[in-house]
């Protein structure tokens, strides 16, 4: 009786140290909750949505993101992008090499299924604006011109913003 | 019964000996000393600068439009936590990995249209050889994958890099590192306040 008592006793000291373990391992990452921006229709079936840019000081370069849905019933590229905003403007995607090394490249084209819709998201594809010729603050908006081989060019208006963790 | 007595004492103890030790020194910065600038242009000798407190330290270089930000952002986002919990000496500091673009002036500027919060926020960059010195000792990797030439001459670096958060405790060693652009913002605050005590 005596050992059940002590192994049970145990086994309690151990699931307190494991609960503890797990509550501290909880990941905050994420997307800011609220993260709902401006509708922007573009012409022939490409409609943008929640686009948004991260703050950035001038001659610097900074992401934007957004969503590209295209509702038409043929596939549609994006093959760049312009801004008066910067010296360039490209469309890049943020790729993971190894356990903890991070890098981004450039995306020659991009194709946007029918009635699907592509998502420009943090850690992943973003428009590069290269050289700011000022700084963007929190607040401030931009304005990018998309290039889809279909829809032409597609204006996209988006408001500086930070990412916030998902949850705390 | 005695048997499975002494096995369960025996785990028991194995992780408690974890529970413990949940932050051993990981690098030890103590006896070091980069020559740096901060963000207003003054000398400094880093890690001198925040010894005496526990430091956030996190890497960048002001051109990278995605995990950097993330980084700075979620080092904004425990130091609004702390100032909440109303836990104190804690400094925050940004070091470049790209000391030739990020001189003081950009780096300030990075600060400010970011609207952190300086009071408890130190911006380091430096002649690349000590940077570079600095990264590699707390094992951070930082190489340019790619350069874009602007209309006037001027190289700009993309860089695969180390996507890292360190905490250093008071006496200037490394004692954790975290995801940067994936800080477990839960984990650092309990690991800042398990160096607090």
């Amino acid at each position: 009786m005596k050992n059940i008592l002590m192994i049970l006793f145990l086994a309690i000291l151990l699931f307190a140290c494991n609960k503890e373990q797990n509550e501290e391992a909880e990941s905050t990452s994420g997307q800011m909750p609220g993260m709902s921006m401006q509708e922007t229709a573009g012409e022939a079936g490409i409609a943008i949505s929640d686009a948004w840019v991260r703050p950035a000081g001038k001659n610097t370069n900074t992401g934007m993101f957004l969503n590209i849905k295209n509702n038409t019933d043929t596939p549609d590229t994006l093959t760049g992008a312009e801004s008066d905003v910067a010296e360039k403007t490209e469309v890049h995607e943020t790729f993971k090499k190894g356990d903890d090394m991070m890098g981004m490249r450039e995306v020659d084209y991009l194709v946007v299924k029918p009635h699907e819709t592509f998502v420009f998201k943090p850690m992943d594809h973003h428009i590069m604006l290269i050289k700011l010729n000022k700084d963007i603050a929190m607040g401030d908006t931009v304005t990018v011109n998309l290039l889809f081989k279909h829809a032409g060019e597609v204006p996209v208006k988006a408001v500086a913003k930070e990412q916030m963790p998902m949850k705390m | 019964m005695r048997y499975l007595l002494s096995i369960s004492v025996f785990l028991l103890l194995v992780w408690l000996a974890g529970c413990g030790d949940s932050l051993p020194v990981d690098q030890d910065l103590s006896n070091k000393n980069y020559e740096l600038l901060n963000q207003d242009s003054v000398n400094v000798n880093y890690p001198e600068i925040v010894k005496g407190k526990i430091a956030v330290i996190g890497y960048v270089f002001t051109n990278c439009p995605d995990i950097c930000p993330l980084t700075t952002y979620n080092m904004q986002w425990v130091q609004k936590k702390i100032k909440e919990n109303g836990i104190k000496n804690v400094e925050f500091v940004t070091i470049s990995f790209d000391p030739e673009f990020d001189t003081p002036t950009v780096l300030k500027n990075y600060a400010q249209v970011r609207n952190i919060d300086m009071s408890n926020w130190i911006f380091l960059t430096g002649d690349k050889d000590v940077t570079d010195q600095l990264i590699k000792d707390v094992g951070v990797v930082a190489a340019v994958s790619d350069s874009r030439e602007m209309k006037n001459g001027q190289q700009i670096h993309l860089y695969v890099h180390t996507d890292r958060i360190n905490l250093m405790d008071q006496e200037g060693r490394i004692r954790a590192a975290y995801l940067g652009s994936k800080l477990d913002t839960t984990k650092i605050i309990n690991d800042i306040k398990t160096l607090e005590d």
